[in-house]
C-alpha cells in the first residue's frame, strides 16, 4: 500500500550551488548525502515536513540523471512513493501489467527501491521506496 | 523570516484527465478525493490525497494557457511542487531580498494562498509557495 510521497527528486548541475537555495534559502535541512555509485549520482535529502526532496547531481553526461540533465536541463525528474513492502508492490504492478524499469528493488538512498517506467503513469517516473 | 513546514501537494499536466484518475487509482490505489474546473488556472484538476500531501492531476480547459504551454513543449510530467509555508508574506519578502525572482503577488487559492517563484531561481523547478488557514476555507 502507498502511503506517502517519501521524495520528489530534482536533477540540477551542481548539489552545493542548489544548497544554496533549497538548504540556505528555504531552510530545509539535508538529512543525507551520498554518491549513489552504480548510477553514477551525487544525491542529497533533505527534510520537508513529512516527505523529503532529493537532490541529484550527475556524475557523468552518459548516467540516467545525466542523459535527463543533458536533454531538458534542471528540474523535476521523479516522484517517489512510500510503501512498506517495496517486494509486494512492484509484484503487484507488474501483475496488473504496468511498465516497470526494475524488475526486482535494489538498494538505493531512500531503501529498498525500485522504478516504474514514466510511460505507466502519464510521463511521470514514479519510484517506490521502503526506507 | 518564513519556515517551510510540508510538502503541500505536486501538480501533473494530464491531456486526458480521466485516464489519468483511472491510472492512478489502478497504478497506486489512490482515489480523487474532489475534481472540478479552476478557470481562474484554465484548468481542470481532480485532488488525489497520499499521506499528508495531495498529487493534483490537472488539464489545461483551452488549448492556451501555461499548461497548454506545459503539453506542448514537454508533453505530460510534473508540472511543479508545491510546498506549504507558515507565513507566505514574509515569505515573499525574504525570498525578493535575497534575490530569488518571485512571480506577482500572493493570490487565493481553495484553503489558502499561493504564490509562484520562477524556475529560474529554483533550479528549473516551478515552485508554488502556499499558505493553508482556516480563513480561506
Amino acid at each position: 500500500m502507498i502511503k506517502k510521497i517519501h521524495h520528489v527528486g530534482i536533477v540540477v548541475r551542481d548539489i552545493e550551488q542548489a544548497f544554496a537555495f533549497y538548504r540556505d534559502t528555504l531552510g530545509l535541512p539535508v538529512h543525507k548525502m551520498d554518491t549513489v555509485v552504480d548510477q553514477d549520482v551525487k544525491a542529497a535529502l533533505l527534510t520537508l515536513g513529512h516527505s523529503e526532496i532529493e537532490l541529484l547531481e550527475p556524475l557523468s553526461t552518459t548516467s540516467g540523471i545525466g542523459r535527463f540533465l543533458e536533454r531538458r536541463g534542471e528540474g523535476i525528474h521523479h516522484l517517489c512513493f512510500e510503501t512498506d513492502d517495496v517486494a509486494a508492490e512492484l509484484e503487484r504492478v507488474k501483475a496488473q501489467g504496468v511498465e516497470v524499469i526494475d524488475q526486482a528493488p535494489r538498494p538505493g538512498l531512500a531503501g529498498m527501491i525500485c522504478f516504474l517506467h514514466p510511460r505507466a503513469t502519464h510521463g511521470v517516473l514514479v519510484e517506490f521506496a521502503q526506507p | 523570516m518564513f519556515k517551510a513546514l510540508d510538502l503541500d501537494h505536486l501538480a501533473v499536466a494530464t491531456r486526458d484527465l480521466d485516464a489519468a484518475i483511472n491510472t492512478y487509482r489502478e497504478n497506486f490505489g489512490l482515489e480523487a478525493e474532489r475534481w472540478g474546473e479552476v478557470p481562474a488556472l484554465g484548468i481542470r484538476n481532480a485532488v488525489l490525497p497520499v499521506g499528508e500531501a495531495f498529487i493534483e492531476l490537472i488539464t489545461p480547459l483551452t488549448g492556451e494557457g501555461p499548461v497548454a504551454r506545459f503539453l506542448e513543449e514537454r508533453g505530460e510530467g510534473m508540472y511543479l511542487i508545491s510546498i506549504a509555508v507558515d507565513d507566505l508574506d514574509a515569505a515573499m519578502a525574504d525570498l525578493r531580498e535575497r534575490g530569488v525572482r518571485v512571480m506577482g503577488e500572493p493570490v487565493p487559492i481553495e484553503g489558502g494562498r499561493m504564490a509562484f517563484v520562477h524556475p529560474s531561481s529554483t533550479h528549473g523547478v516551478l515552485l508554488q509557495l502556499v499558505q493553508r488557514g482556516p480563513a480561506a476555507e
